[in-house]
């Protein structure tokens, strides 16, 4: 064997050995720390789900909001009412933060080598709701988080990223303040943490780029399937916008083996709770499968809480006979059209989100998450909106998958006569029309300004139930509230 | 190596080097030195003990006892004294200031007993009795805030005037000090002037404090900083009178603070603490635990009504307090069991001033919880956004005027009168007793020719400023914080027949008289 041959088998198993020493590392700082919960609602809560890959470290994101008080006061308030708060941390981003605790729910804190902060499930699939302006708020596991402003959080932490105060020399004082660090740890931070998240914030950024030129997701949406389409399948940007509400994620049992997301592009609860998982930043590391099942297990029984107000019996079961008659064929769980796709044509509502999610999107998709060892996590392309069951709407406003319609009242409405601009993300419960206070100068005040017309945000059909008389709609939003 | 063979140039050169290592380990030793003044007795250690806070904010202690002279013009009077301060024989610092070695430099701060120490006395010029524990009725911490402010941006404040100010006083510096005064402390603080003088401009937006009092949760938003000129202007106003630090053991499991935002004891001193600059890292928490375990010992207690108790008529005030107070404010002055003690009462239903209820909010209660967090266990989880005032012992109440949270009645006796006819103004911050009415004398303007503070509840008929406000209490119907010029003053509240302001005079005479036992 020629010495220049020896020499570079040897550099390459020298490289080798690099990468894999590399991988490694990198496996051992990303992976989930070591957390405790007192029970299961505080591990789907607060619990880790490995999303590292978009984990920031702690202390830095615990004070950016100390430090660009202004950004939080643009980007909370953008798209709001001259009432919106535009301070008071992550929470004026309508995150669900229980009092007593560190972090919102959906935040948990990864400590491996660094501290840092990763999203989890709990982030857009926590409701909140008040009873009145000044009552306490109500934090619902596994509700819609219909107040989070993820878009407005996103663009937050990217304009602070771009902005000159990101830098160690102001972050770190700052920190200083309420995490003591070492010397080492202080140029760790100062050296690689800050430059580094800073680099990866303004990367995100430029990701997200497209969502600049589309209308807002506004409180409780996301474009839930051109995130992975344009950032992991890195398919060439289309004109599509698919807007979507969080759904909310009780009694998943129920809807094992339906086809699930609004389009139904989910094919197992496994599945789309690995590819959401993905979309949080959690890698398919050792650790990974366990976390899901677990995950699933918690929101296979998962119960929504009942409605706040005692309900008329005899309107219940007056507006039972309606729903028997009207939804349940669709919406009962055993109806013979329940958990299928209805296609577009006949159910009306609008298209975009359909649009977004094609056979050939789901088959890209697919490619990547089978070379990263996923297979058992497929998904399908869109071709209708999935009849779900309805457990625990009376929280799930605003409904239709794209929040179009405010209210259970207002969908009983033909669409020319639902609300053409309503305020969505305050919280206040609308106990009448069954979802929260949409209109009127508070919900003008603190909400933000949905418009129907804008791409993506039309709230015509499903026009079902809308010919019923006054007595029996009212009954039938009596007996909804008992599901 | 033989030693002769040494040339005496190594020899030289390793003396020099001996000399520049014990330098350095000198400097070393003296510079990263930790060292806070302690004290054995616990409430000497309350007095002048540190919390921590001066390792943050300490003032290098020539330059603090220069600065009243330095900038006579911004004080009220001459010295410390002269913004409510109390010295001691033998103690060349007031009370509520600690002293600590760090950075080479002897700093001081402040600390627990600048807000929870005072005084009282019995005649005009008799002595003045100091009380561990009792509310600081006389500091104005307010115009300390704006003395610094204004004294160390002011021209004056420059490295060789402050260094000759402060050698005035008797302090004698070397070389190294010196130089470490001029261009160490004064730049630093400088810097902190300008940073305290931004942050906390909140102090802006509401009334002035006066003595006794200041906004309690306005430093924690300065540190969160918060957008303070984006507030709405009903949540600005904070400011409260200075509670009683006495029995805090048999205050656990209360809801603390005015309006009862945290249930733990522990939580609310080292929430406190922030309030002397012992932010997280720098807090001497062994320091704050030994001043928390004085505050729950039985000895601290309010000393007693030191007149003599018209006995027969407080007997019959007994029975009046059991009925109508007792189960609210417990059944003695140490005995706290009532049904309600430690209660938060509804502000629709006790009606005082809402402004500093309005003034903490969810969204402060939520950013608390991460303050702490970089230690897990000392994390703050009990504070609580509350709809209402707690419902406080009255341990020491003849010590505690003015009365209500945001010390708009000045005497018990007042108290009890519906808030019609309770005094619309009165001046704060003298501290002789007034035995008729219990709690302090607030009917005179000066006392020995110092100022008080004239303390209005409401806009003064006439006043220029009340023609901005639609309320003259600023206070809506609602019982939400109006904004105004006067927001947070009113002494309407804890009145009607539950409160005992429909009791005819002579009960209301004994049921005082009854109170002097507390």
């Amino acid at each position: 064997m020629g010495r220049v041959l020896r020499a570079c088998l040897l550099a390459l198993a020298g490289l080798l050995v690099l990468v894999v020493m590399a991988v490694v590392g990198l496996v051992l700082v990303l992976r989930p720390g070591p957390q405790h919960f007192a029970c299961d609602t505080d591990r789907f809560l607060y619990g880790s789900v490995g999303g590292s890959a978009l984990g920031i470290p702690y202390p830095i994101f615990m004070v950016l909001p100390r430090v660009f008080p202004d950004l939080v006061a643009q980007y909370a308030t953008a798209g709001y009412g001259p009432a919106k708060p535009g301070w008071g941390g992550y929470g004026a981003f309508g995150v669900a933060w229980e009092q007593g605790q560190a972090l919102p729910a959906g935040f948990s804190i990864d400590h491996r080598v660094y501290d840092r902060v990763t999203i989890t499930c709990a982030l857009c699939h926590t409701a909140t709701w008040r009873e009145s302006p000044e009552g306490d708020q109500h934090i619902v596991p596994g509700g819609p988080a219909h107040a989070l402003d993820l878009g407005n959080l996103v663009h937050f932490l990217v304009a602070a990223a771009r902005d000159d105060r990101f830098n160690s020399a102001r972050l770190l004082p700052e920190i200083a303040l309420n995490f003591p660090l070492n010397w080492v740890e202080a140029k760790l931070y100062g050296w690689v943490l800050i430059p580094v998240t800073r680099f990866a914030l303004d990367m995100a950024g430029r990701q997200l780029a497209w969502t600049e030129t589309r209308p807002a997701w506004g409180p409780g949406r996301d474009d839930a399937f051109n995130l992975p389409k344009f950032i992991l399948t890195r398919t060439p940007l289309d004109d599509t916008v698919g807007n979507t509400d969080f759904p909310g994620l009780w009694r998943m049992g129920l809807r094992d083996g339906m086809p699930l997301h609004a389009g139904g592009e989910g094919v197992s609860l496994y599945g789309v709770t690995a590819t959401s998982a993905l979309g949080v930043g959690s890698l398919p590391l050792p650790g990974f499968h366990a976390r899901n099942d677990w995950i699933v297990a918690f929101l296979r029984d998962l119960p929504p809480p009942p409605f706040p107000a005692p309900l008329d019996s005899a309107e219940v079961s007056a507006g039972r006979a309606v729903y028997a008659a009207r939804c349940a064929t669709c919406h009962e769980v055993g109806g013979a059209r329940t958990g299928t796709v209805i296609p577009l044509e006949e159910i009306g509502t609008d298209p975009e989100h359909v649009r977004t999610w094609q056979d050939k999107d789901a088959a890209r998709m697919n490619r990547l998450t089978r070379a990263i060892g996923m297979s058992d996590a497929p998904l399908r392309g869109a071709s209708g909106y999935v009849a779900r069951p309805l457990t625990g709407v009376w929280l799930l406003a605003p409904y239709l998958h794209n929040g179009s319609v405010p209210t259970l009242a207002d969908l009983l409405r033909a669409p020319a006569e639902r609300p053409t601009v309503f305020w969505r993300g305050y919280d206040v419960l609308d106990r009448e029309q069954v979802g929260f206070v949409a209109t009127g100068p508070a919900a003008e005040a603190h909400g933000f300004r949905f418009d129907t017309r804008l791409r993506g945000n039309g709230n015509g059909g499903h026009v079902y139930g809308t010919d019923l008389d006054k007595d029996a709609k009212r009954a039938l939003l009596t007996f909804l509230k008992t599901l | 190596m033989k030693l002769r063979r040494l040339r005496p140039v190594w020899v030289a050169m390793a003396l020099v080097l001996v000399v520049l290592l014990a330098g350095a380990a000198i400097a070393v030793q003296r510079y990263r030195a930790d060292i806070p003044q302690h004290f054995a007795n616990p409430v000497q250690q309350f007095k002048y003990g540190s919390t921590g806070g001066d390792r943050l904010a300490g003032i290098p202690i020539g330059i603090f006892k220069a600065l009243p002279r330095l900038c006579r013009d911004y004080l009220p009077g001459d010295g410390w004294e002269s913004l409510g301060f109390i010295y001691e024989p033998g103690m060349d610092r007031p009370i509520g200031t600690s002293l600590r070695q760090t950075l080479g430099l002897e700093r001081v701060s402040l600390n627990c007993a600048t807000c929870h120490v005072g005084t009282y006395r019995l005649e005009r010029d008799g002595p003045a009795v100091i009380v561990p524990g009792m509310p600081a009725n006389r500091l104005d911490l307010v115009a300390f805030t704006r003395f610094l402010e204004n004294c160390m941006l002011d021209e004056r404040f420059n490295p060789w005037q402050v260094v000759q100010a402060a050698e005035a006083t008797g302090a004698r510096y070397g070389p190294v000090d010196r130089f470490l005064l001029r261009y160490v402390a004064v730049p630093a603080l400088r810097e902190a002037v300008v940073f305290a003088r931004f942050r906390l401009r909140f102090l802006d937006y509401e009334v002035a404090g006066g003595p006794g009092r200041f906004d309690t949760f306005g430093p924690l938003k300065a540190l969160l900083n918060w957008p303070q000129e984006l507030l709405p202007a009903r949540e600005t106003t904070g400011i409260v009178d200075f509670p009683s630090l006495w029995l805090q053991g048999a205050r656990a499991g209360m809801h603390l603070h005015w309006d009862g935002n945290n249930d733990s004891v522990e939580e609310r001193n080292r929430s406190a603490g922030f309030g002397t600059g012992a932010v997280p890292p720098l807090a001497d928490d062994a320091s704050l635990a030994e001043t928390a375990s004085w505050l729950r010992s039985p000895g601290n207690v309010p000393p007693k009504w030191p007149l003599p108790i018209d006995q027969p008529l407080a007997a019959r005030g007994a029975p009046i307090y059991a009925r109508l107070c007792a189960g609210c404010h417990g059944a003695s002055g140490r005995d706290f069991t009532g049904a309600q003690v430690g209660q938060v009462t509804p502000i629709e239903e006790i009606g005082t001033d809402p402004c500093r209820l309005d003034n903490y909010t969810a969204a402060l209660a939520v950013e608390q919880g991460n303050l702490y967090a970089a230690y897990p266990d000392q994390r703050f989880r009990h504070f609580r956004k509350t709809h209402g005032y707690a419902n406080a012992p009255l341990d020491g109440v003849w010590l505690r005027g003015p009365y209500l949270h945001n010390g708009s009645v000045p005497t018990v006796r007042d108290l009890l009168e519906p808030w019609e006819r309770r005094p619309a103004a009165f001046w704060r911050g003298d501290d002789l007793i007034d035995p008729e009415r219990l709690g302090f004398v607030t009917t005179e303007a000066e006392e020995h020719g110092r100022k008080l503070f004239r303390f209005e509840t409401r806009c003064p008929e006439g006043s220029a400023q009340c023609a901005v406000a639609a309320n003259p209490e600023n206070r809506h119907e609602e019982n939400t914080c109006a904004p105004g010029p006067w927001a947070g003053n009113s002494n309407r509240g804890h009145d009607g027949p539950r409160y005992g302001t429909d009791l005819p005079a002579s009960d209301k005479d004994a049921l005082v008289e009854f109170l002097k036992t507390f």
